[in-house]
């Protein structure tokens, strides 16, 4: 079976600055990666050229077998879903009419929305807790509002694989508690996949169970949480000191603070 | 489609039919609705049928075509540069027409060689603001903007030179030119042909356009082709701008205005946006240029002036509504 994505030999860099070189990895269904890193380390950078946003470079990132770079955008965003980290209010276009467009890539040119395609919006907002909200413009919206309004998008294109620019930016612990429950629910299991840039090491040790940690000067890891989760690597990667701290309800990572 | 969405249309289409019958029935000589229907289908060689015939329809045609352009090019230019303030003559369209046809005017050139002299005026600008803009990869809107808004103070300049050195006698001409007229505006027949060949062309792309409104990263995030799909926006609004200004001179205000008052009604999807914006900017041009020949007739006044006169305080008002969005 091909994986869900694949990535091999892949050199990543912003001006001079090296993010990754020869990075590596596999991502099968049922995976849920994280991707750590500092400020700057080109976490956003990577997650665009993994999901094909850019181009160039060494080396090649294969979508189920097919090079991302060949394929036709749209099939592409068939398959890939991409949340990014900023989202933009747009002009006035409300919370359904912008998880209708998680659709867009599903329809055809001058066709509508079916009712298919409403009833898996309207599944979507209710989800993420936004079912009161629908009719209203998203220039009205909080930025926490906003923010689970793209992910209900994100879910909306029901794609293979997910990747998630820090999904749980603006939410409360309490909504980040419900998205991640979500996403573990609709974006990994036999078909699905999903990674996300966290910064929240304890989020990536409960909830993630590969990691791809960029130490930012090029050199990266990944594998599985298990192998990686180990405080001298974190606090080298982060160049800061992190420990381990073992309690009743299992390890957590502390940075010093 | 929506239901609110067929309303929306359904009515800008009634409005658009009950501007082009003001517009047929107004006039130096008034001409009952029920004559207008009458020698529109048949003909009698009366006075009233050639005024039908050879003034009101081809110039209430022009207005409606030339509106709609501008409305249309208004809501694509808008879209690429993801500003609200963005205009048709943003891209540098206006400023190229207007000092070719004006450089014609100070050199009494024949009025023949206006219109296509206006065309090459604006693709000249329009090239010239894209090869500015477009210097390696890096195509960003503020860059464009920035572009246009310079190139077009440049054209600026020219014409205030040439108005500063132009005869008296001409001097009404010129500004008439510049600040839009239909007067000479009677073969609608090229505005009418380009609106029928790019509505659709923009329909095409009327969902990518909804996605680009909402960043271009967002869009190709989407599956939408984002640096053809910035291209054709270019130089499909750049086109409708050009075959309104060189026929009608720069009128203002509609391709800014109408888009934003097709908004407020909450059309923001552009499979609605872009034909609504079409048939509400044609008939806006439509009832300002009836005014412009009426309201002070014999004499006539520039149609760019009505537009401005009827769009401020209809744009103020949605603007204001208590509970618009």
């Amino acid at each position: 079976m091909s994986a869900l994505l694949d990535v091999r030999d892949v050199d990543v860099a912003i001006g001079a600055t090296r993010v990754c070189r020869g990075l590596r990895l596999r991502i099968d269904p049922g995976q849920c990666w994280a991707l750590l890193g500092r400020n700057g380390a080109g976490k956003t950078t990577l997650l665009h050229r993994l999901a094909g946003l850019t181009s160039g470079g060494r080396g090649r990132v294969t979508l189920g077998g097919d090079d991302i770079a060949s394929l036709q955008p749209r099939r592409r965003a068939r398959r890939v879903a991409v949340l990014l980290q900023h989202s933009d209010r747009g002009f006035g276009a409300s919370v359904l009419e912008t998880v209708l467009s998680g659709r867009h890539p599903h329809l055809g040119r001058f066709a509508w929305e079916g009712a298919d395609d409403l009833a898996i919006a309207e599944r979507c907002i209710a989800d993420t807790g936004l079912g009161a909200l629908t009719g209203r413009a998203l220039t009205t919206l909080s930025g926490g509002e906003l923010r689970r309004v793209e992910i209900a998008r994100l879910l909306a294109q029901s794609c293979p694989l997910n990747l998630l620019d820090e999904p749980l930016n603006h939410l409360d612990f309490g909504h980040q508690a419900a998205i991640l429950r979500l996403l573990r629910e609709r974006c990994v299991d036999r078909s699905h996949a999903l990674l996300m840039v966290v910064h929240d090491l304890n989020i990536a040790l409960r909830h993630c169970d590969h990691w791809l940690l960029l130490a930012g000067d090029g050199r990266w890891h990944a594998g599985r949480r298990d192998d990686l989760a180990a405080p001298e690597l974190l606090s080298a990667a982060f160049g800061h000191p992190v420990m381990r701290i073992d309690t009743p309800a299992g390890a957590m990572l502390q940075p010093r603070l | 489609m929506p239901r609110r969405h067929r309303r929306l249309l359904l009515l800008a289409a009634l409005a658009a039919i009950a501007g082009l019958a003001i517009a047929l029935t107004h006039g130096s000589a008034a001409i009952p609705l029920a004559d207008v229907a009458r020698l529109l289908v048949s003909d009698d060689g009366s006075v009233h049928d050639r005024i039908i015939d050879e003034l009101r329809l081809p110039r209430a045609l022009s207005a409606f075509a030339i509106g709609a352009l501008l409305a249309l090019a208004g809501a694509l230019i808008q879209v690429l540069l993801r500003n609200p303030l963005g205009d048709p003559y943003v891209l540098g369209v206006s400023g190229g027409a207007a000092a070719a046809v004006l450089g014609a005017m100070l050199l009494a050139l024949p009025a023949a060689w206006y219109t296509p002299l206006a065309a090459a005026g604006a693709l000249l600008s329009t090239l010239l603001v894209f090869g500015l803009t477009r210097r390696g990869d890096d195509w960003r809107s503020d860059r464009l903007l920035l572009t246009g808004v310079v190139v077009a103070a440049g054209w600026s300049a020219l014409i205030s030179f040439v108005l500063g050195i132009a005869p008296g006698e001409r001097l009404p001409g010129m500004l008439f030119w510049l600040m839009g007229d239909l007067g000479d505006a009677t073969r609608p027949g090229v505005p009418l042909l380009v609106l029928l060949v790019a509505l659709p062309l923009a329909l095409w792309r009327a969902r990518d356009l909804n996605i680009a409104t909402r960043g271009l990263l967002q869009a190709a995030a989407l599956g939408v082709d984002t640096t053809r799909l910035r291209r054709e926006i270019y130089f499909v609004g750049a086109l409708l701008t050009a075959a309104a200004v060189s026929h009608a001179g720069a009128i203002g205000f509609v391709g800014l205005i109408v888009p934003h008052l097709v908004r407020r009604t909450g059309a923001t999807d552009h499979r609605v946006l872009l034909p609504a914006a079409a048939l509400a900017g044609g008939t806006l041009l439509l009832l300002a240029d009836t005014a412009a020949r009426t309201l002070i007739s014999p004499m006539q006044l520039p149609v760019g002036v009505l537009t401005a006169l009827l769009g401020v305080p209809m744009f103020l008002f949605l603007l204001h509504r208590r509970g618009a969005r």
